[in-house]
């Protein structure tokens, strides 16, 4: 009987505490009325930049293969007004071009912002349709999105942070500058793609761990490999997009996956690309990278011989005492000299010295000798192989000069990313040993 | 106390608490009002209002022209329409469709009562992976969606027709046979000659000489059913003749598309004659299901298209007041 009594009272106890419907509310409103507070507020921003936006619209990503339209990134500049209506600014084959249709933020998965009545400079970028008429597309286009999940606005970094809503691709939305022109905007931006891709040549990416390659620049879409693998196969693509200030690479897992998509800045002496995130990861193009990979594919350095100077002057002056004495049964002329020193290849594993000079005044010829190459501790070690085709002055005791070139080399890019215009090749283990190269 | 009495304390107790555990709803909506207003100082209101004043008021329906994904086939890659082209669809499906209807069955109740409840403008087309294009759809009899709108060009009636008025009435045949199904007998004339899949590999002349009224008419019976009658309502006398002259020949096509008129039509099917004996369901389904006269619609349709003057229809929108 009191087994049973203490039932019912503890019954009766959990019946009263079921009672108790008073939980404090983790939102101090309604999922409906946040969402159109979170709208009103999404909209106001948007519509009150006095010159507008600078997107930077990523349509796809996919690291695994090469589709340069779809993975590079492009730049819209944008108003958006009350009306509804939003211009959108961007350079249509060339020529600048601005053309106005509707916009809305509304409330689908969360606050979604959706350009939502055709614009043909932005929606070009997610029209399956073909250049011309409705058939023979392959229904995917460029693949991009017109309407992006908005997410959080970076105070620090001053950008609203938009996702597309079916490829997920982040896009960065910042404020134009007030006294910016829009059309002078891109005009900025040719200059900085010009200054960093004008010449074809890999970029180097640095982090503390990591020293990668990236080819392919002046396309936008990188391909990246780790520093000295073999780049005839392979390699991960990630698109990019120039900005005012440098760029920035939409997938950046290939850098540090705890820097985020933070962009890269051309720093104060315009030689590197600088990590917003991390000083220590940087972007460069490197002078020796420079160097050999722009003989493997054909191009020429010519040294300017005005201005060399201790032991390659030496090694020529000496040289030139072979040729104007004779050795052996090698005839001597007063005329004959060294003329010129250069470089080039035509394979991945070779570097090739030219010396050019002349045996009776009139006349001009080039020997060629092989260097192989190393890359070691960040330098070029080319260590000599043999004299190729012709090759004169051996008789004169030639190879003792060109063996001078046998050692480590840095290379500077005169004008940062402009080797074409001058290369300064240092010799390591010799004192004054170093040549301006010219193309 | 014994036990028993107790027991029944506690029953009442217990139902006390209970009662007194229920919550009353707060009788004011979590939903703000919506203000169904239009703004005067919108960059669309004359769109708006036409389509509030043509279709909301009167139909009840939601003329989407500003896109949203989620109401349109996720599968596809779509994009939205032009404004401008926006109002151009507006005014002919009002021109050549809902006043069609009024006209034929004498008020809007018709259409109130089964037109559809929303309709869609998607800008792009729908591009199946087969490489065929997906003009429109309708959906579940709410929802027809039309395609293709940012290629509309007033000046060529032909493409209108084949992409836009022969669709209109294409996916609203759909809306009403989705409601009354088409007769039994319709579904054994061409049975055995229908194409799902590979219906693209069909030339329009051949499908023709099977009895089809095209090659997308001959992909599945439902198909054939609404193409059947969407055909006879857009197509010129001239053009119908056509269709029927092609219906009455043999055709061939090499494997690389090449069509040839063959001397003799070897198929085995009278195409003329089946092409009128579906005709003939169609026109005693309209009319004994629907009351509707497949002639008379026809004859409305042609009327208007032969009449129509897109800058008159198109200034009943740009004519609507608009603030200063």
């Amino acid at each position: 009987m009191k087994i049973q009594k203490l039932t019912y009272i503890g019954l009766m106890s959990l019946v009263l505490m079921a009672c108790s419907p008073r939980v404090d509310d983790v939102f101090d409103d309604t999922s409906v009325n946040r969402l159109d507070k979170r709208r009103t507020e999404v909209m106001n921003l948007l519509i009150n930049q006095p010159n507008g936006w600078v997107m930077e619209y990523f349509a796809q990503s996919d690291a695994t293969s090469s589709a340069v339209d779809k993975h590079k990134g492009y730049t819209f500049l944008m108003e958006f007004r009350t009306d509804g209506t939003v211009t959108v600014g961007a350079p249509v084959d060339s020529v600048f071009k601005t053309e106005t249709s509707l916009w809305d933020v509304i409330n689908d998965n969360s606050t979604v912002l959706t350009f939502n009545t055709f614009n043909s400079i932005f929606h070009y970028y997610s029209n399956p349709d073909p250049a011309l008429g409705l058939w023979g597309a392959d229904g995917e286009g460029i693949g991009g999105d017109y309407e992006f999940l908005v997410l959080q606005y970076n105070e620090t970094e001053n950008y609203q942070l938009l996702k597309g809503k079916k490829r997920s691709c982040y896009i960065r939305m910042y404020p134009l500058a007030a006294n910016q022109e829009w059309e002078g905007y891109f005009t900025i931006l040719d200059s900085m793609r010009t200054y960093l891709f004008e010449e074809a040549l890999p970029l180097e990416l640095y982090t503390p761990s990591k020293h990668i390659s990236l080819y392919n620049g002046p396309t936008g879409e990188f391909r990246a490999f780790t520093f000295g693998a073999d780049t005839l196969g392979g390699g991960e693509y990630h698109g990019f997009i120039v900005t005012n200030k440098g760029i920035r690479i939409q997938d950046q897992e290939i850098v540090e996956t705890a820097i985020g998509s933070d962009p890269f800045h051309l720093n104060s002496t315009k030689d590197r690309l600088v990590s917003t995130a991390n000083q220590s990861i940087y972007i460069e193009m490197n002078g020796g990278t420079a160097f050999v990979s722009s003989i493997a594919h054909g191009t020429r350095w010519q040294a300017d011989t005005l201005n060399l100077s201790g032991a390659i002057l030496a090694g020529i002056e000496t040289l030139n005492g072979y040729l104007h004495s004779g050795v052996g049964s090698a005839k001597g002329n007063k005329n004959a000299h060294i003329t010129g020193l250069g470089f080039n290849a035509d394979n991945d594993s070779l570097v090739y010295l030219n010396v050019q000079y002349t045996t009776t005044g009139n006349n001009t010829l080039t020997d060629v000798y092989h260097f192989g190459k190393q890359y070691v501790d960040g330098n070029y070690v080319l260590t000599y192989r043999n004299a190729y085709g012709q090759h004169n002055l051996v008789n004169y005791n030639g190879e003792d000069f060109v063996k001078l070139f046998n050692g480590s080399y840095s290379f500077l890019i005169l004008e940062p990313f402009h080797p074409s215009k001058g290369l300064q090749m240092t010799q390591l283990d010799k004192e004054d040993f170093s040549i301006t190269l010219k193309q | 106390m014994n036990m028993k009495k107790f027991g029944y304390i506690l029953v009442v107790f217990v139902a006390i608490c209970l009662s007194a555990c229920q919550e009353t709803l707060d009788p004011n909506s979590i939903f703000p009002k919506v203000d169904e207003s239009l703004d005067p100082t919108s960059y669309s209101f004359q769109l708006d209002s036409f389509c509030k004043k043509n279709f909301l008021e009167v139909y009840n329906v939601e003329f989407r022209y500003q896109m949203q994904d989620i109401s349109s086939n996720m599968n596809f890659n779509l994009v939205p329409c032009t404004y401008d082209n926006a109002i151009t669809m507006a005014v002919l499906a009002k021109y050549l469709w809902w006043d069609v209807y009024d006209a034929v069955t004498g008020s809007p109740k018709f259409l109130q009562q089964y037109g559809p409840r929303i309709i869609c403008l998607i800008g792009s087309g729908g591009h199946n992976s087969t490489g065929s294009v997906t003009l429109g759809v309708a959906e579940g009899g709410l929802k027809v969606t039309l395609h293709a709108v940012n290629y509309i060009d007033p000046s060529n009636v032909s493409t209108l027709n084949e992409y836009y008025f022969k669709t209109m009435h294409h996916e609203f045949s759909h809306i009403l046979h989705q409601t009354k199904t088409y007769p039994a007998e319709f579904r054994t004339i061409s049975a055995g000659y229908y194409k799902p899949n590979g219906w693209e590999e069909r030339s329009e002349q051949e499908a023709r000489s099977l009895g089809f009224t095209g090659n997308y008419g001959s992909s599945q019976e439902r198909e054939d059913f609404v193409e059947m009658i969407a055909n006879y309502i857009v197509k010129t006398d001239d053009e119908w003749a056509s269709m029927m002259s092609d219906a009455a020949k043999g055709w061939k096509q090499d494997d690389d598309g090449t069509l040839h008129q063959l001397e003799e039509d070897i198929d085995g099917v009278d195409g003329p004659a089946v092409i009128e004996q579906k005709l003939t369901i169609c026109r005693t389904w309209l009319r004994e299901d629907w009351g509707i006269e497949l002639d008379s619609l026809r004859n409305e349709v042609q009327r208007r298209q032969a009449n129509m003057n897109i800058d008159s229809l198109r200034n009943q929108v740009l004519t609507i007041g608009v603030a200063n």
